[in-house]
């Protein structure tokens, strides 16, 4: 069965289809990624003792993980508005930016993990590894896909229409980074 | 037999109307302790923003389509 690919924008949605789905997409995750938020605010407001974020977690870890996937999401956005030749190496070099986060994430769990700061120890620890790894095995699925966009050969719509899908993942992405560290690592 | 089984349906449907105080959830009846209501005020307000947010962002999507047709 030949499923027709249709990159025009629709005039009743006012989005194309690619678009559509990546919208219908974010819209369910945020619901999962919501949920374990509400868990968070669950077991912090009913705590009567919570472990203090900036005094139990590596600030400057988070710190560069953040700056890492604001410029990742800068670079995926500017991918967006150029042609499939000039967005491939944007898309490379922000996986290399996904890459560099994926390993200060690793030698945030090994210093974590050293320092006996494990699941078990408390409620805290048992939210941030449960919150970090979901949104760390994002950033694989996102270096993944980028990795998949840059391979294919598509036409130039095709092309941009995965890229704008791209954009607006790595941004949810980003955004859920910028709540999981203020809550986990600043407050 | 059937009649054996509708009056065992009867009475499990009616149990939690009969003993309402037997069954009452002690953080919605204020007699759990206070850190423990709080948390579940927090958790429970969150869903609903988020899940509001989600549906709103939909209906006003679907409200657009409709305007658009």
């Amino acid at each position: 069965m030949n499923v027709p690919y249709t990159t025009a924008r629709r005039s009743d949605t006012g989005v194309n289809n690619v678009t559509l789905g990546m919208w219908l997409f974010i819209a369910s995750e945020v619901m999962l990624f919501g949920a374990l938020f509400s868990s968070y605010a669950l077991l912090r407001a009913s705590a009567t003792d919570w472990p203090s974020g900036p005094q139990t977690l590596s600030l400057l870890y988070g710190l560069i993980n953040s700056v890492v996937l604001a410029a990742l999401t800068s670079v995926v956005w500017r991918a967006r508005s150029r042609s499939p030749q000039a967005a491939r190496p944007l898309l490379l070099l922000a996986n290399s930016l996904g890459s560099i986060f994926l390993i200060v994430k690793s030698l945030e769990y090994q210093h974590d993990i050293t320092a006996n700061l494990l699941p078990h120890v408390n409620t805290f620890l048992a939210m941030y590894f449960t919150l970090t790894g979901l949104h760390a095995a994002h950033v694989i699925a996102g270096v993944a896909a980028n990795f998949w966009v840059v391979k294919g050969r598509v036409d130039d719509a095709m092309f941009a229409g995965r890229v704008r899908a791209l954009a607006l993942y790595w941004i949810f992405v980003d955004i859920v980074w910028l709540i999981i560290f203020i809550f986990m690592y600043l407050l | 037999m059937k009649h054996l089984l509708l009056r065992i349906a009867l009475v499990v449907v009616m149990l939690p109307l009969t003993e309402a105080a037997l069954h009452a959830c002690p953080i919605c009846f204020q007699t759990a302790d206070a850190h423990l209501t709080s948390g579940v005020r927090a958790g429970v307000a969150v869903l609903i923003a988020v899940t509001v947010g989600v549906v709103g962002v939909c209906t006003v999507f679907f409200g657009r389509v409709i305007k658009r047709q």
